[in-house]
């Protein structure tokens, strides 16, 4: 089956939604929604019109260093091995030695003339799309604090998480697939955590296809394939569906009896759905190399690439491809950071041109980071340590600038100086762009109502186009 | 922003030059500092700070627009100190950003955060206002209105009300509760039908469906006894313990994994769980239960076997989840504090303390200074052996009767060999001290080596900078034969250096080629973090016994050291230098032989010497210590006298094994040999994540939260608006763990009791009096049934805090025995039934599920808890390398597998498991497409509905028709109508078709999917 979810009744509505009152809208949609899935993921209205509809999160798990990569920094270079001329942070994870050129070259690319390393060089064929955060700041220092700060705006307690909070607020487009799903997500560091719905209730977490030792080719949604024939297992469906039925017509009105009969069906399209969504046999050679599918290099990376399109392609709300905790390099950064830039270069700049070439980039809002950047002190002569002080996310797609730099680090990129991001002020610009004002999307639990930036956040208001 | 003074112009901020300028401008006159403070001040204060704290909002309670409040200032205390901008708040958060920066978004330029020091400096004069600042007051005394709140005062027991329907009423209960139902003019639901009774009971207290031969036995019972004794069955039962152990382990947030960062395994939390199931089984009182966990290790008792359960109970404080890699230790210390406090609070009060840890709490009449009095109890308690990244937490030891038995005997039996080897010590050293003639031998060798050159030192700066010519300088990793490991990578491009392999003895040999005779200094260069001696041999010749010992500070590169290993004299020609060690070797990097013409003789130390001549270097160097410290050259003769004196070399021995004899090494070897083989079978002393005292110190109050910004000192104590319940207070060396039990557990405390019996309500209707069973606070929602709830919260406390007894006080009733019947013009009026006119329809919780299913295949075996976890204690359950770790296919109960946080089994996770990183005392239902991909396609699904179809296919005792009742009875507790044993016929034999193989696969495949469409039938799935 040739995929094409695009083209669904939901999508004419919102494209001409300009000749409906925006409540009617919401009704439909809604209506569509019970008779399709129901219950906590009915797509739900946003609090105003958002620029994205949905987000792909391309997350370097170990931290790229923002001075090897996007925040270019001429003094660093000119100041290879001698002392950093103001103090370090009080905290630090490990000690570093003196200052540490990059090892890579930097150019300007585009109209805009974006500063980039020579190890992005594809992604950065694209820097009039991009909108560069540089200054960006997280106050973990350790792996696993940052990574649930990035991932859920809370180092100290479990938060729901990002893309639960977005499903959350905003259901799902699609009804034979679950709202958030998370590619490869490293089981450390937080782990179910980072993709957890914690206290929002089960249905927004987010979904795992496979764990980072899953390779791209085997990864699948839990329990979705089982022994029997897909015959048979229908014969036991309209079985159970008939006892259901007799249950309900004996008890009268209840809505978790009625939502039971709904989910059997939503499983069994589910089942089939999924699998052909992740089937790329029908995608063309010239799309599956655009990818990096036919180097040994990039096949990897590349296919969640481009599963992360199909899955955008077909309204999945929240898409996140991990490139897992392999940018850790506390030492042997040229080959290592070499290495992992060159898995994941190719296949990024294929995502987005493969998205703008759809139209799918008018709607998708694409981010691109880890959970902290490195120090631009060394480790050695050839690594760095993590340094959530100040480093470079890009967001490129809906509603933002392209060919921007938002931020600005000192000499060295040490220390934010101006428009610094803090992973707060991330968060409520991605609810911001997705329509959900971040103050007002909240859920009350233990005596609270609780958001994801707690009681911080603005929206960088800056970046957005 | 309506401000109505303009910013001055640019020009003026740059007629500022500095500080010392305008302080000295700024005396002159108080009208040119009006003047200052109108154009350089007032207009930042306005412009920059006033919209968060001005007149429409004061963040953290700080108001810049009057001298007055600035210097009353916010929850950070005084804003500013007239004279002194160096110690005013105000100056240090524009300036340096410390304790937090302001203004938060963009940092005032360099010229307005001199103009505000300038003016602090001198004096802070404010045109109009005067300098009197009004006494802070950061003490928030409860208001009358926040005493109000209807939980903190204590339950009253009415009497029960009267009620029309009269002869509906069991008991007390009732009449309260139809009391309720009948005010709103609603009719309470028909009684169940008899099987569903027993299957609502039997699931509600033991997790497991009841057997047809139960149900036969109610249902013949028609004495009105019957249903109290199925209550009294169930009761005691230990699955009862299993089932509802698990609900008090949802509050004390239970895993056998840390989660969080470090998701590190808590090997020994399984005793904790134990102990709570024991605690529901023996029904211990739930003051007892109470009190143990928060500090049983505090209470009194000779018995052993108690012993242990009271401290393994004060694991509650320690399981928490914990960020166990945070490089700020206080922030971690604190952090972890603030975990247990907020869950004690919320599983045994309802309250949530943790929202007064940075402000006073917004709802409920806590203040900071409450908090941080609870918070002082906890800081002084010890949960963690350090604050290290990755860090580790408490563990105490808790032998039963039985271990300590065993120890006792194996710890005898060792001390005795210990003795033995004592006394061949003595023996062997009384003969030495005899010897004379090996004193003369050593004197002899101690003598040569005074007169022999010393051994050099390193060549380490030679060998930095350049090779000395000659020198055989060869890599560590490039041996030719050995086991060690070439490591090429670790440390970096072109460092290769070797470790330890697996097996003993660790070995390398390097084949080398001298091209001149001459004398030859041996040196190795390593790294090591401890001290790891090997062996280094030439050409078969032990060159040194502890070469490469040192410990340079790490394993890593930059602490590779150089160390001599020896000097040898060396023919021209082929050698083999070999390393080895009966153990991990150090990590080394090179071996170097430098020709050192400039020697003419071998030098000699001890060692050498000693071993040429067949001596204990420990005896030579004895020798030569004293030959040194004497300054005398004795002759043999006078060896027997110098031995016998006091300061004799002997005196220099502190290890006196080191000189022993071979014949009693041997022997002391044999000894230490069997104790450490005695050492092993020994059974090991069972340890429990566990609190203990710690150091004892109250607490300062942390503004906003951060332990950089101290407040005023918080004498450990508790809220002071639940004073009804106050014991007296904290001495001055405990914690006040054990104060703070007395106090959660006095009968006045208007929370404790109210808070159970609300929970045990909710676990017992799936819904509470209270709605929001973790929050008895102000945003909580009020009792629907106050008078009920406070009835069953006295009658618990005056029951002795039995929660059996409360069981049947809630069952026996004809409350609980309601069918979940629905009526339109009740449902009409109490759609969530928060009346409780009929019994709420549950779906069984995850466990309930799990095992249903493996009880219904018969495959569910008993057992004595134990830990299931196959990794070991504070190792990664979940390693970088994301595999997967599951250990679930086995057939015992749910409550008794692994609950790794971070990674919960997806079987329980898809059925609304509580997350185990927070307390829950209530888990919120969901109907969604995985749990109906879960019970189609799960591995458990599978094999149980496999199994259960091998089992029935083989009774030979029944046909079709008795293979269908029989899965009814067991699934539904009841028998199918005809028209369900119809159809159930017709869709077997329909199914059949779909397979292929042998009649007997077919069947019970067919079979298969038939218990599988029972298993996901709303009718299991749901209880009535």
């Amino acid at each position: 089956m040739s995929i094409n979810c695009r083209i669904s009744r939901r999508d004419m509505l919102r494209d001409s939604s300009t000749g409906f009152g925006a409540l009617a809208l919401a009704g439909l949609l809604a209506d569509d929604a019970r008779s399709a899935s129901g219950g906590p993921l009915a797509p739900r209205q946003p609090h105003f019109r958002p620029k994205a509809s949905r987000v792909i999160f391309l997350f370097m798990h170990g931290g790229p260093s923002h001075v090897d990569t996007f925040d270019y920094k001429p003094l660093l270079m000119r100041d290879d091995g001698k002392p950093l001329p103001f103090a370090k942070p009080r905290i630090v994870s490990s000690p570093t030695d003196n200052l540490l050129a990059s090892p890579w070259k930097f150019r300007q690319y585009g109209q805009s003339g974006l500063w980039a390393s020579d190890l992005f060089p594809n992604v950065a064929k694209h820097a009039d799309k991009l909108c560069v955060i540089n200054a960006m700041h997280g106050s973990n220092s350790r792996h696993g604090g940052a990574l649930l700060e990035l991932h859920t705006g809370s180092d100290t307690f479990i938060r729901p998480s990002m893309g639960s909070w977005v499903t959350y607020g905003l259901g799902t487009e699609n009804r034979d697939m679950p709202g958030f799903v998370t590619l490869c997500p490293s089981l450390s560091h937080g782990g179910v955590n980072n993709w957890s719905s914690a206290f929002l209730p089960a249905a927004y977490q987010g979904t795992p296809l496979g764990t980072s030792s899953t390779p791209a080719d085997k990864v699948s949604i839990p329990f979705i394939s089982g022994a029997t024939t897909r015959t048979s297992q229908r014969k036991v469906i309209d079985f159970i569906q008939e006892l259901n039925q007799e249950k309900i017509n004996e008890a009268g009105h209840d809505p978790a009896l009625e939502g039971r009969i709904e989910s059997f069906e939503l499983a069994f399209r589910m089942q089939a759905a999924a699998p052909e969504l992740q089937d790329i046999s029908q995608e063309s050679e010239k799309t599956l190399s655009m990818y990096g599918l036919d180097r040994p290099e990039t096949r990897n990376f590349g296919r969640l690439c481009l599963m992360a399109r199909r899955f955008a392609e077909c309204g999945v709300r929240f898409i996140q491809v991990s490139h897992s905790y392999k940018w850790d390099q506390h030492g042997g950064l040229k080959k290592d950071h070499a290495k992992n830039a060159f898995e994941v270069d190719q296949p990024i700049a294929a995502l987005l041109a493969d998205l703008d070439r759809r139209g799918l980039l008018d709607d998708t809002l694409v981010l691109w980071g880890g959970e902290f950047g490195r120090t631009p002190a060394g480790q050695g002569r050839d690594g760095r340590d993590h340094h959530p002080h100040a480093f470079s996310m890009w967001m490129a797609g809906a509603g933002v600038k392209g060919g921007m730099v938002h931020g600005l680090t000192d000499d060295y990129g040490y220390y934010g100086v101006e428009d610094k991001t803090h992973f707060h002020d991330l968060h409520a610009t991605i609810l911001h762009l997705l329509g959900l004002d971040h103050k007002r999307l909240t859920y009350r639990h233990a005596g609270r109502d609780f958001r994801l930036t707690d009681v911080h956040g603005e929206v960088v208001r800056k970046i957005l186009a | 922003m309506g401000c109505s003074v303009k910013i001055s112009s640019l020009s003026s901020y740059l007629l500022v030059l500095s500080i010392s300028v305008l302080t000295s401008s700024l005396a002159r006159s108080q009208s040119a500092d009006d003047t200052f403070f109108e154009k350089n001040v007032r207009p930042v204060l306005v412009e920059r700070c006033q919209s968060c704290h001005g007149p429409d909002k004061q963040k953290s309670g700080l108001r810049v627009d009057s001298l007055a409040a600035l210097l009353k200032g916010g929850e950070s205390g005084p804003a500013l100190i007239p004279g002194k901008p160096s110690e005013s708040l105000l100056c240090q958060v524009i300036d340096q950003g410390e304790p937090y920066a302001m203004p938060p978004k963009e940092k005032l330029r360099k010229e307005q955060i001199q103009s505000i020091a300038a003016w602090v400096k001198a004096g802070a004069r404010w045109p109009g206002q005067s300098v009197k600042a009004p006494a802070a007051n950061h003490e928030v005394t409860p208001t009358g209105n926040q005493q109000q709140l209807w939980s903190f005062q204590p339950p009253h027991q009415g009497n029960p009300p009267s009620v029309r329907d009269s002869s509906w009423c069991r008991s007390p209960v009732d009449r309260f509760l139809l009391a309720a139902v009948e005010a709103k003019g609603l009719k309470p639901a028909p009684m169940a039908a008899r099987h569903l009774l027993i299957r609502r009971a039997t699931f509600d207290l033991t997790g497991l469906p009841p057997t047809p031969e139960e149900v036969d036995a109610f249902l013949r019972d028609n004495s009105p006894t019957a249903f109290s004794k199925v209550i009294d069955r169930l009761l005691a039962s230990p699955a009862y313990g299993e089932r509802w152990a698990r609900h008090w382990l949802d509050l004390a947030r239970y895993a056998d994994s840390n989660g969080m960062d470090e998701n590190m395994a808590h090997a020994n939390a399984f005793r904790f769980r134990d102990y709570v199931i024991r605690a529901f089984n023996t029904d211990k009182p739930y003051d007892q239960f109470l009190t143990e966990q928060i500090a049983g290790d505090l209470l009194p008792t000779d018995d052993p076997d108690e012993r242990a359960r009271r401290i393994t109970a004060t694991g509650f404080l320690v399981i928490g989840p914990k960020m166990l890699a945070e490089d700020d230790p206080r922030k971690m210390e604190m952090d972890i504090v603030d975990e247990q406090l907020d869950t004690a609070g919320r599983a045994f009060l309802g309250m949530t303390f943790g929202c007064a840890r940075c402000h006073d709490h917004k709802f409920d009449p806590i203040s900071t200074a409450d908090y941080y009095s609870m918070a002082g109890i906890f800081k002084s308690t010890k949960t963690m052996a350090n604050f290290r990244v990755v860090a580790m937490w408490n563990e105490r030891p808790v032998p039963d009767k039985a271990t300590l038995g065993v120890r006792a005997t194996a710890l005898q039996d060792l001390a005795a060999r210990k003795k033995e080897i004592d006394s061949i010590i003595e023996k062997a050293w009384v003969q030495l001290q005899g010897d004379h003639a090996l004193h003369a031998r050593a004197l002899a060798a101690a003598k040569r080596v005074l007169s022999a050159p010393p051994i050099p030192g390193s060549n380490e700066s030679l060998l930095k900078q350049n090779i000395p010519p000659g020198t055989i300088l060869l890599e560590a990793e490039k041996f030719q034969r050995g086991n060690l490991v070439r490591d090429y990578t670790t440390y970096g491009q072109g460092i290769g250096v070797v470790y330890n392999a697996g097996k003993i003895p660790n070995v390398a040999e390097y084949d080398f080629n001298i091209s001149k005779d001459g004398i030859y200094q041996v040196e190795t260069r390593h790294a090591a973090a401890e001290s790891r001696p090997v062996r280094l041999l030439i050409d078969g010749a032990l060159t040194r016994e502890d070469s490469s010992s040192s410990v340079t500070g790490s394993w890593t590169p930059e602490s590779q050291s150089w160390t001599v290993a020896g000097v040898v004299s060396l023919k021209a020609g082929k050698h083999v230098l070999k390393i080895e060690r009966n153990g991990p070797v150090p990590h080394i990097d090179k071996i170097a032989l430098t020709l050192r013409p400039d020697l003419k003789t071998l030098p000699a130390d001890a060692a050498s010497v000693a071993r040429e001549s067949d001596l204990n270097p420990a005896l030579v160097n004895a020798w030569l210590a004293w030959l040194k410290k004497s300054k005398k050259l004795p002759t043999d003769s006078e060896v027997a006298t110098i031995i016998s004196q006091d300061s004799g070399p002997l005196s220099t021995i502190k290890d006196r094994e080191l000189v022993l004899n071979e014949s009693s090494k041997i022997a002391i070897t044999a000894l230490r040999n069997a104790m450490a083989a005695a050492e092993k079978t020994l059974p090991p002393e069972p340890m429990a994540m566990a609190a203990s005292e710690g150091a004892v110190s109250n607490l300062k109050v942390h503004l906003r939260g951060n332990y950089l910004t101290l407040g005023a000192d918080t004498p450990r104590g508790f809220p002071k608006a639940l004073s009804t319940a106050m014991p007296a207070g904290i001495g001055a060396s405990t914690s006040g763990r054990l104060e703070l039990a007395q106090w959660m557990t006095n009968p006045n405390h208007p929370l404790t009791a109210r808070v159970m019996v609300n929970r045990l309500w909710h676990w017992h209707f799936g819904a509470g009096l209270v709605r929001t069973p973790d929050n008895f606070g102000r945003l909580g929602m009020k009792p629907v049934n106050q008078p009920l709830l406070d009835w069953l919260a006295v009658e618990f406390v005056r029951g002795g805090w039995s929660v059996k007894e409360m069981h049947r006080k809630i069952m026996n009733t004809s409350a609980y025995q309601m069918s979940c019947a629905h009526d339109s013009m009740s449902f009409q009026s109490d759609p969530d039934n928060t009346l409780f006119w009929r019994m709420n329809r549950r779906r069984l919780e995850a466990e309930a599920l799990r095992d249903g299913i493996i009880s219904l295949a018969g495959d569910l075996k008993t057992t004595n808890g134990g830990s299931l976890l196959t990794v070991g204690n504070h190792k990664y359950v979940t390693s970088t390398a994301s595999e997967r770790f599951d250990p679930y296919h086995v057939d015992c109960r749910t409550v008794y597998l692994p609950i790794t946080r971070s990674s919960v089994y997806d079987f329980l996770q898809a059925f609304d498991f509580a997350d185990p990183s927070s307390s829950n005392g209530e888990r919120v239902p969901t109907t969604v497409a995985p749990q109906a991909l879960a019970l189609l396609n799960s591995r458990l699904v599978e094999e149980k509905t496999l199994s259960w179809a091998r089992k029935l296919v083989m009774r030979s005792d029944l046909d079709d028709a008795g293979r269908i009742i029989e899965i009814y009875k067991r699934a539904y507790s009841r028998q199918p109508k005809q028209h369900e044993l119809d159809r159930a016929t017709r869709f077997v034999q329909d199914l059949k078709t779909s397979f292929n193989g042998n009649p007997d696969e077919i069947s019970t495949r067919a079979w298969q999917g038939f218990c599988r469409a029972i298993l996901a039938s709303s009718e299991f799935v749901h209880v009535d």
